[in-house]
């Protein structure tokens, strides 16, 4: 048999050739679009065979002294409102910013938002009634509590006159629900390191991240990190105060306590307040009085916290009835609770309180943590710097009195002034103006659109 | 011309009698009184401690207290005067004299007998001046002047409790109406002092005099004492005169001096009488030695700008009523303010100077752990920021791994700044208490 190559059979070659080779191809280039970070599957891809960093700007030991050389650090953003910190203060300012029209960026050190709300599990939500039970923290903290209510599991003891629990997971899912809506930029994992400057204001932010040493540009930087790390690095005057510094622990097993065997003995202590999660307890720790700016603090307390949280749940579990609790988990962030304080062109005052006196220019309006005490005002002023411009504080690190900075450091106080900041730094930042000459008087229409209450 | 007749006419209606003069003098003094215990007014200037304070016999223990200040000056000055010109104060000063002078014309002409005069007063005047010279003064507060004040105390309080403050009052009026002048001249104790002083006075006059006299007419025949002081024997009972010249020591002196000794030792057994109540800043450790400085004025019930002060109206502690007592309701002690021992007219409240407060405090913070917000990790720490002298500090307690607020006691003023702070109801975990009696 002859073999005949003649039309009919070069077809069918090329027809098959073709097949095979496009899906050869096709697999070979489905491969190369597969994104770099994410890879494929269980495999991890070779991004760059042989890379070697840039070592020239590192820093250098020399004569002793660890010297870093000058270098330039790469814009990875411009903005008009930039808040750094994502906790209850931070996540009100960036969302009230965007909706008061400007373009956010929210910079936040954690993986999570909420700061201690959710990172440092203060699940009660303390001060935000006043006497005769009236609830005067409103606005974005108010509208994420009621968010909290749809979800099943989302709060507790949430009626009028009462201070609710919430579930922290619950809580960092409607913040990114609201920061998503609100179309905020985000990074996450990136920790402000130092404030960018010009002339007399603050310009952005420099921060580190896996991304290495960025900047981020902005017209107005809100400094919501809670210890004023930004307002310090800008060189605005402050109080460095000494708190207690605790850690908070979630213990399970609450439900399956056996209630006749424990009534035998008197109840343990530390067994927390409820929460959400059925037979899940939250239990506060008070700690010692330390410097929460000292890493030998913080890394001290972090692991005798621990430490103690653990062993003292074993003694409990002892005691005849409780053999079902274990511990659920301590607090990924550390309790601190108050370390930079600002000194702003006003102050909250404990006076101010006893008096009830009204400020023209008030942004936010705080309560007491039982509603043994009438409602005190903010006025505009504790949020800014005696002399640093482009900066506004929000948060536990505004410009109080010691008698106060317990109030002020209360969630829904954060809050309250949190919001005022966003308000006011969009404001600034849209008006082109500093944010010490801004009209207070539009600030607070603002607000009040926004549901905020000013008293 | 006529209007400058009718002018003349009227300034002659007008010229007045030296009587006339004394009964204006009265007059102003008491307006001026009135006005300041009923009205408040000269609340934290000096003279707010008058009327209380232009009683020599206050300004004697506030001089023994406190030593010299303006108005002490003022009350030895008008007692200097007493001593020269005999009851000068009764007659041209003391706001409670006239009103006692007119609830005895009152008496007078319903037509009331007057009583003859027990010499009570100068008996009390030489004691209570005896026992402020040893410090813990007897009585003192039955002085005319702190009668007058103590009253109106019931200003500063609600309900009907404060009206009892009057009673001394109306005891005095009721003496003046019933006896006729009997309180004046009988029972007040700064009218007896003044007898007797001005006894005292003319007498080492009378005796100078004589010295001086004899050493003139030197080698010249003794003039009879009596013949200098022109009294002319002992012919009437009560006569100052009669009885110095008769170079003995009247008996009522000598029981009034008796009274006042015995007392002068009853501050030892001062411990016995434990604080049981707070007491104004600058109160001396001794209850006892306060209450008997403490005239009941009611100078620092009105003064005090936190309304923290108030009448001790309980019976059951009879020995103290009426007295200043420290209540934390809304408020604390401010802790830059002095005006209560400012006020003060015999320095039971001796507070001269912000120290003052550490040494003799209102009392101390004590701490009860059991409820306490923090030893059941709860958020608080109120009582610590609240303090104004950082005695309060939150101690860190290994075994526990708990916190408690512990109160430093050379710190704490008792200024009550914790207390009110504390936000546990209705018991407050962090409460003042009485110093114990030293």
């Amino acid at each position: 048999m002859t073999f005949r190559f003649d039309r009919r059979r070069w077809l069918q070659s090329v027809g098959l050739l073709g097949f095979f080779g496009s899906w050869i191809i096709s697999e070979k280039s489905r491969s190369e679009e597969l994104p770099a970070t994410e890879g494929g599957g269980f495999t991890s891809s070779i991004l760059n065979p042989a890379k070697v960093q840039d070592t020239r700007f590192a820093p250098r030991l020399s004569n002793g002294q660890v010297v870093q050389p000058a270098r330039e650090v790469p814009i990875i953003s411009r903005t008009q409102v930039l808040v750094v910190g994502a906790g209850p203060a931070g996540v009100a300012a960036a969302v009230a910013a965007r909706r008061a029209g400007a373009q956010v960026t929210l910079v936040e050190r954690y993986g999570h938002f909420g700061g201690l709300w959710t990172g440092g599990l203060v699940l009660l939500v303390l001060g935000h009634i006043v006497t005769g039970g009236k609830q005067v923290c409103m606005g974005i903290g108010e509208e994420m509590l009621r968010r909290l209510e749809k979800l099943p599991g989302g709060i507790i003891n949430r009626k009028p006159g009462q201070n609710p629990t919430v579930d922290a997971e619950a809580l960092k899912y409607v913040m990114v629900e609201m920061i998503e809506e609100a179309n905020v930029e985000v990074f996450l994992h990136s920790w402000a390191v130092d404030a960018i400057l010009e002339e007399e204001g603050v310009r952005g932010v420099v921060f580190e991240s896996k991304s290495g040493r960025q900047a981020i540009v902005a017209d107005v930087v809100v400094d919501a990190t809670g210890d004023g790390d930004i307002f310090a690095a800008a060189g605005a005057e402050f109080e460095h105060r000494s708190h207690n510094i605790g850690l908070v622990s979630r213990i399970g097993g609450i439900d399956k306590i056996d209630k006749e065997r424990a009534a035998k003995t008197p109840p343990p202590r530390r067994l927390g307040g409820p929460t959400p999660a059925p037979g899940v307890n939250w239990v506060n720790l008070t700690g010692p009085e330390a410097d929460g700016l000292d890493v030998r603090v913080l890394t001290r307390l972090e692991l005798a916290h621990r430490k103690f949280i653990w062993q003292h749940l074993q003694k409990i579990r002892q005691l005849p009835g409780y053999e079902s609790l274990f511990l659920l988990e301590t607090a990924p962030q550390l309790g601190v609770r108050i370390t930079r304080v600002l000194k702003g062109l006003a102050t909250v005052r404990y006076a101010d309180l006893k008096s009830g006196r009204r400020f023209d220019d008030v942004v936010a309006v705080g309560g007491s943590t039982n509603g043994q005490h009438g409602e005190w005002q903010v006025p505009y002023g504790a949020l800014v710097p005696q002399k640093v411009d482009n900066i506004l504080a929000a948060g536990r690190c505004i410009s109080a009195e010691m008698q106060m900075a317990d109030l002020v450091r209360l969630i829904p106080n954060c809050f309250a002034t949190g919001h005022a900041a966003g308000v006011a730094a969009a404001v600034a930042a849209l008006d082109r103006v500093r944010p010490r000459d801004v009209d207070v008087r539009k600030v607070q229409k603002i607000l009040k659109e926004q549901g905020a209450y000013l008293g | 011309m006529e209007r400058f007749q009718i002018f003349m006419n009227l300034k002659i209606r007008f010229r007045l009698t030296r009587r006339g003069w004394r009964h204006f003098v009265r007059g102003i003094v008491l307006v001026f009184a009135l006005s300041i215990v009923v009205f408040g007014i000269g609340r934290g200037c000096w003279w707010g401690t008058l009327p209380s304070g232009i009683s020599p016999l206050l300004a004697f223990a506030k001089w023994r207290t406190s030593g010299w200040e303006a108005v002490v000056a003022l009350g030895a000055f008008l007692g200097l005067i007493s001593l020269w010109r005999k009851r000068w104060f009764c007659r041209w000063i003391c706001p409670l004299g006239t009103c006692n002078e007119l609830v005895s014309r009152a008496g007078k002409k319903v037509g009331l007998p007057g009583q003859s005069a027990w010499p009570v007063g100068q008996i009390l005047g030489t004691a209570i001046g005896l026992t402020i010279a040893a410090g813990t003064p007897l009585l003192l507060w039955l002085d005319p002047l702190a009668i007058f004040g103590s009253g109106w105390q019931a200003t500063t309080v609600a309900g009907v409790g404060g009206t009892a403050l009057f009673l001394p009052l109306l005891v005095a009026f009721a003496f003046s109406f019933f006896g006729v002048g009997l309180w004046c001249r009988g029972l007040c104790p700064l009218g007896g002092l003044q007898k007797v002083g001005h006894g005292l006075f003319k007498f080492l006059g009378a005796s100078l005099q004589r010295v001086v006299f004899r050493s003139m007419r030197f080698g010249k025949q003794e003039v009879p004492a009596a013949d200098v002081t022109g009294a002319g024997g002992p012919s009437n009972p009560f006569d100052y005169r009669a009885e110095f010249t008769a170079a003995k020591i009247p008996r009522r002196i000598i029981v009034g001096m008796a009274a006042g000794s015995l007392w002068s030792f009853v501050p030892w057994w001062s411990s016995l009488a434990p604080r049981r109540h707070l007491r104004p800043p600058g109160a001396p450790p001794s209850e006892l030695r306060f209450l008997s400085l403490c005239v009941r004025c009611g100078n620092c019930l009105r003064v005090c700008p936190a309304g923290i002060l108030v009448p001790d109206l309980s019976w059951a502690s009879w020995s103290g009523l009426a007295a200043p007592v420290v209540l934390f309701k809304q408020e604390m002690c401010p802790p830059s303010c002095l005006q209560c021992g400012k006020v003060c007219p015999t320095g039971a409240i001796e507070l001269k100077q912000i120290p003052d407060k550490f040494e003799r405090p209102i009392g101390r913070a004590v701490v009860e752990g059991e409820i306490c917000l923090l030893a059941d990790e709860r958020e608080c720490g109120f009582c610590r920021a609240h303090c104004p002298t950082q005695a309060i500090r939150l101690q860190f307690t290994e075994e526990t791994y708990s916190v408690l607020p512990v109160v430093n006691p050379a710190r704490c003023t008792g200024c009550g700044a914790c207390e009110i702070g504390c936000p546990v109801e209705p018991r407050k975990a962090i409460r003042v208490v009485p110093c114990p009696s030293p």
